[in-house]
């Protein structure tokens, strides 16, 4: 048995009556795609503090309530891409509300009584408008998180199974540590959440620093930096996410190598992927396992590549790697403080 | 203009007949708004001729003629579904069942 998610949009209705709130209610139940939430409108309603997922806000007015224009006003200007609908009398309370509808501060004005089954039609229609647009979002978003940097752009002009090239390359590996424990003390959607915020934070920060991630590796990301500042970057990239996980109270551990990368597309041409593939990103993996929470360890090909000095306690080492005839020199890098370039 | 209901009254009035199908009264309601805007308009129009003073005092006797006899029938209907005539309250009997949120 399959299950799905279907996707909804935030509605919240923002009613000082209690009878008026619920009919509401009953009547926008009909929208499926709608998430329907409630609230009794005093003017204690926070205006920072909508509740998370809100996209629509549909306030019923009464004459006697204090003319909302400054709410909405706030309202609008906090998040201005929330629709903003109004329910009110015609006259004086209306009057009242037009110049904010004619600044596109209010999306919407329905004059009382209204006909609910054209409310329903309007919100509905807008409700489908934005999931189209957050469908497009996502999207946009998958593409940019997809998008190559540099010259491994080459590879993607030329998505065809078994295309590969060699690239000097910074590889990058994070991990979360005992994040498997979690979930004996969270439920697996929590958990999943939990990891899918960490994770994208972390891949911000590489999309930021230039770098791009190639794929996750359960509780942890992989990704690869090129051009003449990569080691640099990486490693800055890897203290910025240090001191996120810091901030977080979550224990990461980075592992950095860089050198000639083969990189390509896997697959067949029906399912295709991006991968890196070599040495240097095995050896990534295994300074990242042996990197401890809150550390970095960076091959000295990439110390040495780093123009700056990292806001950092550094301690050169030479480890015996599995899979590596030689010591590998490297440093472990402890994060001690804010970056200062 | 000679009233029987103030605005706050007719919004009070309207801002209980929230859904359409059980919002007489206040579809009564809103023509008089509707009236006490056009004859306050009239009031306000400019008048550059003797046919313009004419037509906007017409039109201004006749919406305050349109208004006493919408209020009277406003009146008429809310004692007849039994409105709490001092606070202008629907009687309950006229509510729909609200689900229990």
């Amino acid at each position: 048995m399959t299950s799905s998610i279907v996707p909804r949009v935030g509605l919240l209705v923002l009613d000082s009556n209690d009878y008026t709130r619920s009919l509401l209610c009953q009547y926008l139940d009909k929208v499926s795609i709608c998430q329907v939430q409630t609230r009794a409108y005093t003017f204690e309603v926070d205006s920072s503090k909508l509740p998370k997922a809100i996209t629509m806000v549909l306030l019923n007015h009464y004459h006697q309530d204090q003319v909302p224009s400054d709410f909405l006003a706030r309202l609008k200007t906090q998040y201005p891409q929330l629709h903003l609908m109004v329910i009110v009398s015609p006259g004086n309370e209306k009057r009242a509300l037009e110049p904010l509808c004619q600044t596109g501060k209010i999306d919407a004005l329905f004059e009382k009584p209204i006909d609910p089954e054209a409310l329903v039609r309007y919100i509905e229609e807008q409700a489908r408008q934005r999931l189209i647009q957050q469908h497009l979002n996502v999207e946009h978003l998958n593409l940019l998180r997809f998008l190559p940097t540099g010259s491994l752009r080459r590879i993607f002009n030329q998505p065809e199974p078994g295309h590969a090239e060699l690239f000097d390359m910074t590889v990058m590996f994070t991990d979360i540590r005992n994040s498997s424990q979690w979930i004996t003390s969270t439920s697996a959607q929590d958990y999943f959440s939990r990891l899918n915020g960490l994770l994208g934070a972390q891949a911000r920060l590489i999309r930021k620093y230039e770098g791009m991630v190639v794929k996750t590796t359960g509780d942890g990301l992989l990704a690869v930096f090129e051009g003449s500042a990569r080691r640099h970057l990486a490693l800055k990239c890897s203290q910025r996410i240090q001191l996120s996980a810091r901030d977080e109270h979550v224990p990461v551990g980075v592992g950095l190598s860089d050198g000639l990368i083969l990189t390509g597309i896997l697959g067949t041409p029906e399912h295709l992927h991006f991968d890196v593939i070599g040495a240097q990103v095995h050896l990534a993996a295994r300074l990242c396992a042996a990197a401890q929470a809150g550390q970095v360890v960076a091959s000295q090909a990439v110390a040495d590549g780093s123009r700056h000095a990292l806001a950092a306690i550094t301690i050169p080492e030479v480890i015996q790697v599995r899979g590596f005839a030689d010591s590998v020199n490297c440093v472990r890098i402890q994060i001690v403080n804010q970056e200062s370039a | 203009m000679k009233t029987v209901f103030s605005d706050r009254q007719l919004s009070q009035i309207i801002d209980q007949s929230l859904i359409y199908q059980c919002a007489c009264p206040a579809q009564v309601a809103k023509q008089l708004i509707g009236l006490r805007d056009l004859y306050s308009y009239q009031q306000n129009c400019l008048n550059q001729t003797d046919t313009d003073v004419a037509v906007h005092k017409t039109i201004a006797a006749d919406a305050e003629r349109a208004q006493a006899v919408l209020e009277e029938c406003l009146q008429a209907v809310l004692e007849l579904e039994k409105w709490d005539m001092q606070t202008l309250q629907m009687p309950a009997s006229l509510q729909k069942p609200p689900r229990i949120l």
